[in-house]
């Protein structure tokens, strides 16, 4: 075959320049053009060489058809959309099914189409000898059996398809080595009997005298088909189709009449499966327009991107007008801000580290170092955010010292050196920590029984978790102080000096309780883990209350 | 049914204010400015308009990741819709995209709406940069929302048609069974079928046959094109194409191809 070939590689993948015939690039396949041109007539070929410069493709036996306005349309079609319709693509294969029970309702399950076409039996006959291979996998009926083996009367194919060939009166045989033994004190042959429907699989075919072999030991089943059953069956194992055939004898029902009375037929997901079955991907449609031909959308086209894509820019503009708030001191309206940007979009880097500095700045360090952990994990080089870690993490450190915690503390400044190497301010406070800590294994070494000696410490830390709070709500607390301590007038003063001493004091327990507004005082003793545990709570608490009031 | 509707220009107002206009055509107002062009078939130009408009559809059933069915149900009532209404008095973009969002609820494969807006937004205006405005967004929906009432209304709520592709499917499953295994596997039958039934989703072929006939049409051009025969079909007592669908002849299917042929021109033509 002399062909020559024009290769062109824009004329596929540039954009549809509709109106001059496309060029034949490599990706033609010539045997299936081949076929086709063999099928409409010479004209065909004659075109096709004429449009796309090919020179003598092979003259088998064309058909010369009458050159009807169909005809001639068919073909100008066929030339326009050539280098669609003959593209080379790689084998699709159908897969090959099983027809078993779980198969029946997927979609409608119809006997085989030679059945409603009544093709003639002889050269159906030759076909299916032809056609069988090695692996299919038959139904049939025992008529005899012998010594060497029995033989079986084919029923039909229950693998790669319905075939009809009960009335072809085919016999194969299964030759008594193929049996599996059922038990010891019998041979194999004589488990079974006439007329037993039995499973088996096609062992060999010849194609010179029309014999089949057939087996029923597992070792010849195919590899997809690895699980299937071979051996005796019973009426109700037979394949849908073939009772479905049987039923049609009886009633001449049409194709579409048994379409639409079968089940199968309304399942809503038949057409996904059957696609599937089939291989047509969906995913990827195929279509013979220009325009769709090769699905020429770029990635950022699609819904998901552009989603995407629009949740960060809403993100954005939310983290921005939140910074202006943040600058602006409105720190209730900046949270507002950055949790709706948050949102929107919840892996916002910016959004996050901003976030997280509003945390820091309220003292929040533990949701701030979260917040700056995330921003971190998705983008690791955001300057910013490893600023403000670094930062956070110190504060934590200073704070988990002040708190006695001092490995904890350590850790934090590791970590924050391990972000920043170069941080001094870390380096120096790990080393601080470091030394006392050996210090303080040596001095607990000699000195153990040092209780008083924790009390002022408790008692200082106390006081700055105190102060700390009075910090944080400095609104909310003043006005609180105010309304408890409020300024007294000097009317007010001479009043109670004058009841003072025209009644003396009550005794203690007689003195009015402080209502429950107040601070309780500290009830539990000083030793211990109570208080800490007690303050850092309600710390934790005041938080909260703090940010379910604005946020 | 649906005669019964009377439509008039005021109900459609609500598609038709100013700030809807985010999807109407260009070309479409400068058409009907240009008086030379009114001499010009009015048919022709609308069979374009309405393939350009399914074209817009089908790119964004793509990027929307919908499969042939809602695309096709899509792509009927739009057409059903013209079919009653006319052209002038509708943003046919919006329409199409209102097709896409109701036919991917009749289908039960939901689509979010803010996806459908954002990707026929992005089709239909490939210059300018992607939705990004939120009272725009929330313009669109609005419209949208209105515009499927109005189409359901129009449709006489009946919006489910029996589509070709159930049946198409069975036909190959069967008709695959009965080929030589090797020609099946080795030519691409199935996709070009496949294919050719969603294009013609492009014309209105698809109104005017019944599920059957069209899908038998479909698969016995696709046998054509590849110059495929079904084995012993000459020696039945009945043709494959006549047990599919037993109430056609050869002569209708031809017809019916023709008409897929004529939406393959109208791209030539676009």
């Amino acid at each position: 075959m002399d062909l020559s070939r024009r290769f062109s590689q824009g004329s596929l993948a540039s954009p549809p320049t509709l109106g001059s015939p496309p060029t034949l690039g490599h990706l033609v396949d010539m045997t299936m053009m081949d076929v086709s041109a063999t099928f409409h007539g010479s004209s065909l070929r004659a075109r096709i060489q004429e449009e796309f410069g090919l020179s003598e493709m092979t003259v088998g036996n064309d058909t010369e058809r009458a050159m009807s306005l169909f005809q001639q349309r068919m073909e100008s079609f066929i030339v326009r959309k050539a280098d669609v319709l003959f593209q080379t693509r790689a084998t699709s294969h159908v897969r090959r099914t099983h027809a078993g029970k779980d198969e029946e309702d997927y979609y409608a399950v119809l006997p085989p189409l030679e059945l409603f076409m009544a093709v003639p039996i002889l050269p159906a006959k030759e076909r299916f000898y032809k056609m069988v291979q090695s692996g299919d996998i038959v139904v049939g009926k025992i008529v005899s059996l012998k010594d060497f083996g029995f033989f079986v009367k084919l029923l039909c194919l229950t693998s790669g398809g319905a075939r009809d060939i009960q009335d072809m009166d085919i016999t194969a045989l299964c030759p008594s080595s193929d049996l599996p033994s059922h038990g010891a004190h019998q041979r194999p042959i004589e488990y079974y009997h006439t007329n037993d429907i039995i499973q088996a699989v096609v062992k060999t075919v010849s194609a010179v005298d029309d014999r089949i072999v057939v087996s029923l030991k597992p070792n010849h089943l195919p590899q997809l088909l690895a699980d299937v059953y071979l051996g005796i069956i019973t009426s109700d194992d037979l394949p849908v189709h073939f009772r479905r055939s049987q039923d049609l004898q009886t009633s001449q029902a049409s194709y579409d009449q048994l379409l639409q009375r079968v089940w199968g037929f309304s399942n809503p997901s038949n057409v996904a499966y059957l696609g599937e079955v089939l291989d047509i991907a969906d995913k990827h449609p195929p279509s013979l327009m220009r325009g769709l031909h090769r699905c020429p959308f770029p990635q950022e086209d699609f819904a998901e991107s552009l989603r995407q894509h629009q949740s960060s820019k809403w993100a954005l503009a939310c983290v921005g007008t939140g910074v202006q708030h943040f600058k602006a001191g409105r720190h209730v309206d900046a949270m507002q801000c950055l949790e709706k940007a948050l949102t929107f979009d919840p892996e916002n880097v910016e959004a996050l580290v901003v976030r997280g500095a509003l945390y820091a700045n309220k003292n929040s360090l533990l949701r701030a170092m979260e917040d700056f952990a995330q921003a971190l994990k998705l983008n690791p080089g955001h300057n910013n955010a490893r600023k403000y870690m670094c930062d956070t993490l110190l504060a934590r450190g200073k704070q988990l010292q002040e708190e006695g915690e001092d490995e904890e503390a350590m850790t934090a400044y590791q970590r924050a050196l391990v972000i920043n190497p170069h941080l001094q301010e870390a380096s120096h406070a790990l080393e601080q920590v470091r030394t006392k800590l050996e210090n303080m294994k040596t001095v607990s070494q000699v000195d153990l029984t040092t209780e008083t000696e924790e009390v002022p410490s408790e008692l200082s830390f106390a006081q700055s978790s105190k102060e700390k709070l009075q910090k944080l709500l400095e609104v909310e607390g003043s006005s609180k102080d105010r309304s408890r301590h409020r300024k007294r007038s000097a009317t007010e003063h001479r009043m109670r000096a004058q009841a003072f001493t025209a009644h003396p004091p009550a005794a203690p327990e007689d003195r009015p309780r402080p209502t429950r507004r107040c601070k309780p005082k500290l009830r539990y003793p000083i030793t211990g883990l109570a208080p800490r545990l007690l303050l850092s709570e309600k710390e934790e608490k005041k938080e909260k209350t703090v940010q379910l009031k604005f946020g | 049914m649906s005669g019964s509707l009377v439509l008039d220009s005021k109900m459609a107002a609500p598609t038709r204010r100013k700030d809807h206009h985010t999807l109407m055509s260009d070309s479409k107002t400068a058409r009907t400015e240009d008086p030379s062009r009114r001499r010009r078939s009015h048919h022709d130009d609308e069979e374009l308009v309405h393939f350009r408009i399914v074209r817009f559809m089908m790119e964004s059933g793509i990027k929307l990741r919908m499969t042939s069915v809602p695309m096709a149900t899509a792509a009927i009532i739009y057409h059903r819709f013209f079919s009653v209404c006319r052209l002038q008095d509708f943003d046919p973009y919006l329409i199409g995209m209102t097709a896409i969002s109701l036919a991917s609820k009749v289908e039960e494969e939901h689509l979010k709406i803010r996806d459908v807006i954002n990707v026929c937004y992005r089709t239909r205006h490939k210059d300018k940069p992607p939705l990004e405005s939120q009272t725009e967004l929330a313009d669109l929906r609005q419209a949208m929302a209105s515009c499927e009432l109005l189409i359901m209304r129009v449709l006489g709520f009946n919006v489910t048609k029996e589509l070709p592709h159930k049946y198409l499917l069975h036909y190959l499953k069967s008709l695959g069974d009965w080929m030589d295994a090797s020609v099946w596997n080795r030519t691409p039958i199935r996709d070009t079928a496949w294919a050719m039934l969603r294009d013609l989703y492009h014309g209105k072929v698809c109104l005017q046959h019944k599920a059957q006939h069209i899908a038998v049409a479909v698969l016995y051009f696709s046998l054509l094109c590849y110059g495929i025969e079904v084995p012993l079909n000459n020696q039945a007592e009945t043709e494959w194409w006549k047990v599919f669908s037993d109430d056609i002849s050869e002569e209708q299917i031809k017809n019916i191809i023709e008409q897929i042929m004529d939406v393959y021109d109208l791209e030539k033509r676009l």
